[in-house]
């Protein structure tokens, strides 16, 4: 008798799969991270209020546990030149009290496009694409203002659900303080980046009542999927 | 933030449009609006101000701007009355850079009491509770126009001189108290935070919070009101130092235009004379650096590459004109002068970024490349291999924590005792995880437990793949060489442990692949869209397993049995009946089947269960069969 992939690992693969057909290719980092890569190459520099948008596990060497997986961009574009198209699944840490909805380790994917003109119409065809095979053809988007330090324009995705609108992805064209910063000439190249949640989509989708669930080692949960 | 409808309201001669409206118009142009609810006279809007707009916005006028900009109507201009003796009868000195401009203003013989109706109820439907009509005052005006605003009284001042500096290591500051609390908060400062202070000692944490002695009491009868703009880092570090976070040191870290303390005293001073009267001296304004106003020269061109759309200029100059910017057109070239308090914007993105979200984000058109190719990624390539040939073995992935108990790297801030370090292996969590799953085998409807995991550890220094197959301990060999002839690797050198009757493997799996051949695609992956699965919750209460066996005159017969078993345990069987054993003798067939029971609601007792196997078995005599 088969046994049963965990429900985030069958996520991450149908994620990499139409993202494969898109043209990205999945890029990893180390989970350890530096201030520099979590922090300040993405343009949020230290005594900046943006930090607080991100709380953070230290470890005593002064190193982190990184809160994102946009590190993995930085990383990526020091060492490969434009076009870029990634798209990065990984876990992530946040210094935070769990419960129910909230856990201190989940899992995020990052993408990641760079080119000559690649442009925020293509940032929406893109995602729009992305969850129309990943949801269903008629899947409802929206996408509003919101702001990270890392983007400009930054855009939040959201979908229909249920008679409610649900954020599932922070969004936005690559600032170029960042491309600057990694070498990448913004006069010559643009792209945009994209993140989501992975653990928060599959509780909503299969109605798991806490998120803290999927990290418990239970059969009872994932010998469901 | 929360935001009164009719306070918006007041800034527009004509009506609004519906709460639900506006609501709808924020989010898809500016801000989340989190919540609208209705107040029996007025309209609460909550709405998260972005933080790069904090500065501009998150007061009313600054989002009744913001309002006007959208829907294109006309905001009234504000209008205070400047009051002003031939004398100051107060001096300021600033010591530190850390202060941008400050405004002193004093206003004699103020009546201090309870504040108009009015004033009481604008505060009190934004959650403000009212104190006195002096205070009051200051707080509707930063709930106004952004400006934090601070009242001393006058007499408790020693001489009339106030300087702004930085404190020396060990100084103390005592502060008023938190609302609901009562006594003194004395704080001892580590040196550098800045402070308001005259010649005799501290006043205030500047920007952060006022001091006890020169509080507003109700026997004030002149005061000094401060219209000042701090450094928001410095302002920032010293109120999470100490963790006072405050209305003002939430905007003032937002880097507010130090343009706006000019406009926020006249105000101020304008609404204290009309409701506590006095007479007001001259104002002392020490602004020793003057903000620069931005200038950006953007092009159509450049615009439209960033954002994809083929917007003309008329409608790029439409924009600008509803948002009151100062701009220049010539060929398609923008020279743009953004308003003072609009300091967000700095760079070309950032304008493009206002005309992309005015214009709407859902008029842009979606644009897709064609053909595009991707590269496979060989960590992800062998990872999901391993995982689908042990799952074809009968093996099911689980995901553990990676904070412990134990481990080589600790954290600087755990959250709990029980997680204080990195997790150095997998092996660990896969023992409680093989003893648990062992107990609800029955749940799971198996024999064994057989449990795999890909995932992170950490060593000092290094942070790699894991892979951990947790089995009986009978069935490690033989898996393991399984797995050694299908990838044609090595597991010798994994650890291995056996304790009860399980057994726990380990190896780094970034080692074990490295030597494997680079994959050329995703091909013969077998990826797949997310399952349909109706997840059903998890029961806490314990469960009851019973076997039975019956003899059937033929197989067919065995189907009709099931459904016996399942109609009479309802909803109390967990999954459906399992078939572990048959077995036949003289014509006849034993089926045995194990049932399992639980409930959602409480703990089953076996009276409760055997009550059901009574049923079962008379309906079994009924049709002539006898169990064994």
């Amino acid at each position: 008798m088969a046994g049963h992939l965990h429900p985030i690992t069958q996520t991450i693969e149908d994620i990499v799969r139409i993202f494969g057909e898109l043209g990205f290719s999945v890029a990893n980092g180390p989970e350890i991270e530096t201030e520099y890569y979590n922090f300040d190459a993405l343009n949020i520099p230290a005594d900046h209020p943006a930090r607080d948008l991100w709380d953070t596990f230290w470890l005593s060497d002064g190193r982190l546990l990184r809160t994102h997986t946009s590190p993995v961009q930085v990383r990526y574009m020091e060492k490969h030149k434009p076009p870029i198209r990634i798209i990065v699944p990984g876990k992530v840490y946040r210094f935070e009290a769990t419960d129910a909805t909230h856990e201190a380790q989940f899992f995020q994917v990052e993408g990641l496009y760079v080119d000559k003109n690649v442009s925020l119409a293509e940032l929406k065809g893109t995602i729009t694409e992305f969850f129309k095979r990943f949801i269903g053809k008629d899947v409802k988007l929206r996408f509003r203002p919101s702001f990270f330090p890392f983007v400009e324009p930054g855009i939040e995705v959201d979908i229909a659900r249920g008679g409610k609108w649900l954020e599932v992805m922070g969004a936005g064209m690559v600032h170029p303080k960042v491309l600057e910063r990694v070498g990448i000439d913004p006069k010559k190249y643009q792209g945009f980046a994209f993140g989501g949640g992975i653990d928060r989509f599959i509780m909503q989708k299969y109605g798991l009542p806490d998120v803290r669930m999927l990290y418990k080692g239970d059969l009872r949960l994932v010998n469901q999927f | 933030m929360k935001f009164s409808y009719n306070w918006l309201q007041s800034y527009f001669k004509k009506p609004l449009p519906a709460p639900e409206e506006i609501s709808k118009m924020l989010i898809n142009h500016a801000f989340e609006v989190e919540a609208v609810d209705k107040t029996p006279t007025d309209f609460l809007f909550e709405i998260k101000i972005l933080p790069d707009r904090f500065a501009d916005a998150s007061s009313h006028y600054g989002l009744a701007r913001e309002i006007a900009g959208l829907f294109g109507f006309k905001i009234e201009k504000l209008i205070g009355e400047e009051h002003k003796g031939k004398t100051a009868d107060l001096a300021v000195e600033i010591k530190s850079q850390k202060c941008r401009r400050y405004l002193g203003q004093k206003i004699e013989n103020v009546q201090i009491g309870p504040s108009p109706d009015w004033l009481r109820k604008s505060l009190e439907v934004v959650g403000v509770r009212s104190i006195n009509n002096i205070v009051d005052a200051t707080n509707f005006i930063m709930l106004s126009v952004g400006q934090p605003l601070h009242a001393f009284d006058a007499d408790k001042l020693a001489g009339s001189k106030i300087f702004v500096k930085e404190a020396k290591t060990g100084e103390t500051i005592s502060l008023l108290e938190e609302k609901g609390k009562t006594g003194e908060r004395k704080i001892t400062l580590s040196g550098g935070e800045l402070l308001i202070a005259d010649e005799e000692g501290n006043l205030a944490l500047a920007g952060v919070k006022g001091g006890r002695r020169a509080e507003i009491t109700n026997t004030t009868k002149n005061i000094i009101l401060e219209s000042a703009n701090f450094d928001p880092v410095s302002v920032g570090k010293t109120s999470r130092k100490f963790g006072i976070l405050t209305d003002s040191s939430r905007r003032f870290e937002n880097n507010l235009s130090p343009e706006l303390a000019e406009e926020a005293l006249i105000l101020l001073v304008d609404l204290i004379i009309s409701i506590a009267g006095g007479e007001a001296k001259k104002t002392v304004d020490l602004y020793p650096k003057k903000q620069k106003p931005a200038k950006l020269k953007v092009s159509l061109k450049q615009i439209n590459n960033l954002l994809g759309t083929e917007l003309k200029s008329k409608e790029v100059m439409a924009i600008f004109n509803r948002y009151n910017f100062d701009f220049k057109e010539t060929k398609d070239i923008f020279e743009i002068r953004p308003p003072f308090y609009r300091q967000d914007l700095r760079i070309n993105e950032d304008i493009i970024e206002e005309i992309g979200r005015i214009y709407g984000y859902d008029k842009i058109p979606e644009k897709l490349r064609a053909n595009p190719t991707s590269k496979p990624n060989k960590e992800f390539y062998y990872a999901t291999r391993f995982r689908h040939f042990l799952r074809d073995l009968g093996f099911s992935e689980i995901y553990t924590y990676a904070l412990g108990s134990k481990g080589e790297m600790p954290l600087k801030n755990p959250l709990a005792a029980d997680k204080k370090f990195l997790r150095s292996n997998l092996t660990e969590s896969f023992k409680s995880a093989l003893a648990e799953n062992n107990l609800y085998l029955p749940l799971l409807g198996s024999d064994e437990v057989l449990i795999l995991e890909i995932g992170k550890v950490f060593k000092k220094n290094k942070e790699y793949n894991s892979l951990c197959l947790g089995t009986p301990a009978k069935a490690i060999d033989k898996i393991a060489s399984e797995l050694e002839k299908k990838f044609g690797i090595d597991l010798s050198e994994a650890d291995k442990i056996f304790f009860e009757k399980f057994a726990v493997l380990e190896i780094n799996f970034d080692e074990l692949i490295s030597s494997l051949k680079e994959p050329k695609s995703y091909e013969d992956l077998d990826l797949a869209p997310m399952p349909k699965v109706h997840f059903k919750n998890i029961s806490a209460y314990p469960f009851i397993a019973r076997d039975i066996a019956v003899w059937l005159p033929s197989e067919e017969e065995s189907r009709n049995l099931v459904k016996i078993l399942e109609e009479e345990s309802g909803k109390l069987l967990t999954r459906p009946p399992r078939l572990f054993d048959t077995y036949q003798k003289e014509g006849k067939i034993s089926y045995a089947y194990r049932l399992v029971f639980q409930s959602r609601e409480q703990t089953l007792t076996d009276s409760e269960v055997s009550g059901i196997m009574k049923k079962i078995e008379e309906r079994l005599v009924g049709k002539g069969w006898s169990t064994r």
